[in-house]
């Protein structure tokens, strides 16, 4: 496998504080370019022993198992510490989501008529 | 006009990203042949997962190939790579519950979310390459509207010429 410059996937986070629970927005990619970045970007949340941690997939564009692999690490680790990961606007990405197992883990709106 | 099946070809170098290009090509051509959203969205998901797959384990710079055909009652998807091959029957289903406790940690389940998302999958590996076949079938109310001349075979194409050649 090869690098291009302008085919490189991205993924930009932005993050929303409030008290004990942070918001964090996903845009672009999660693919496997981007996976490293993610899981990086998350675990300082992760390690503040937050409350919940929101991630907002509104502004995802592609989804792949790794990046939905590395959603379920960090739910692992949030449930561990006695948080929570919360996932929201999961919109198109649903199916792929429980498919792997992540409503297991993380709270995830209801998925109708999936059947494990 | 003909109710013959509809074959194309895109070649892709194993570069990380370049398969956004057949998957745009594919969820067209499947909106266009009538499969509902949710469905168009499963044949985009698990094609990702196998060109991904194809890219990230390419052991050389030959091109990926996806071959596409469309037949009036469905959408056979083949992605065909010079990888040095792998076991099917290797890959276990997921633990869910031993993941429940100690998470992934490293890469996804790929394979298990393709079987999950397409109606029929089947694999063909050596150490020439991987050829992963992936069936959908339009719903039989579709059907009903379109020419009913042909079934989808069990078999669409000629395994044997898809394989990588040495």
């Amino acid at each position: 496998m090869t690098h291009s410059s302008f085919l490189q996937d991205e993924l930009k986070i932005s993050e929303q504080i409030d008290g004990d629970r942070v918001i964090l927005t996903l845009f672009g990619a999660l693919s496997v370019t981007t996976v490293p970045y993610f899981r990086q970007a998350v675990q300082p949340y992760l390690e503040r022993n937050l409350a919940v941690i929101v991630l907002d997939f509104e502004g995802v564009t592609k989804i792949v198992s790794r990046g939905v692999g590395a959603a379920i690490d960090m739910a692992v680790q949030a449930k561990k510490q006695g948080g929570k990961l919360r996932l929201e606007n999961v919109g198109k990405y649903g199916r792929s989501l429980y498919i792997q197992g992540v409503h297991l883990v993380a709270d995830v709106p209801e998925l109708e008529g999936f059947e494990p | 006009m003909s109710d013959k099946s509809l074959k194309l070809q895109i070649s892709i170098p194993p570069v990380e990203g370049i398969e956004d290009v057949p998957v745009a090509a594919v969820e067209a051509l499947a909106s266009k042949m009538g499969f509902e959203p949710n469905r168009v969205q499963d044949i985009v998901q698990a094609l990702t997962e196998a060109c991904v797959n194809a890219i990230l384990y390419s052991t050389s710079e030959m091109d990926v190939e996806v071959v596409v055909t469309a037949m009036h009652n469905g959408l056979i998807l083949e992605v065909c790579d010079r990888g040095s091959g792998f076991d099917p029957d290797s890959i276990k289903p997921p633990d869910f519950k031993l993941i429940s406790e100690v998470g992934v940690k490293n890469g996804g389940f790929g394979l298990h979310m393709i079987r999950e998302l397409v109606d029929k999958v089947e694999i063909e590996s050596s150490e020439r390459g991987t050829v992963v076949r992936m069936s959908t079938f339009l719903p039989d109310s579709t059907l009903s509207n379109s020419a009913p001349n042909s079934t989808l075979p069990a078999h669409p194409s000629d395994s044997s010429s898809l394989m990588p050649q040495p």
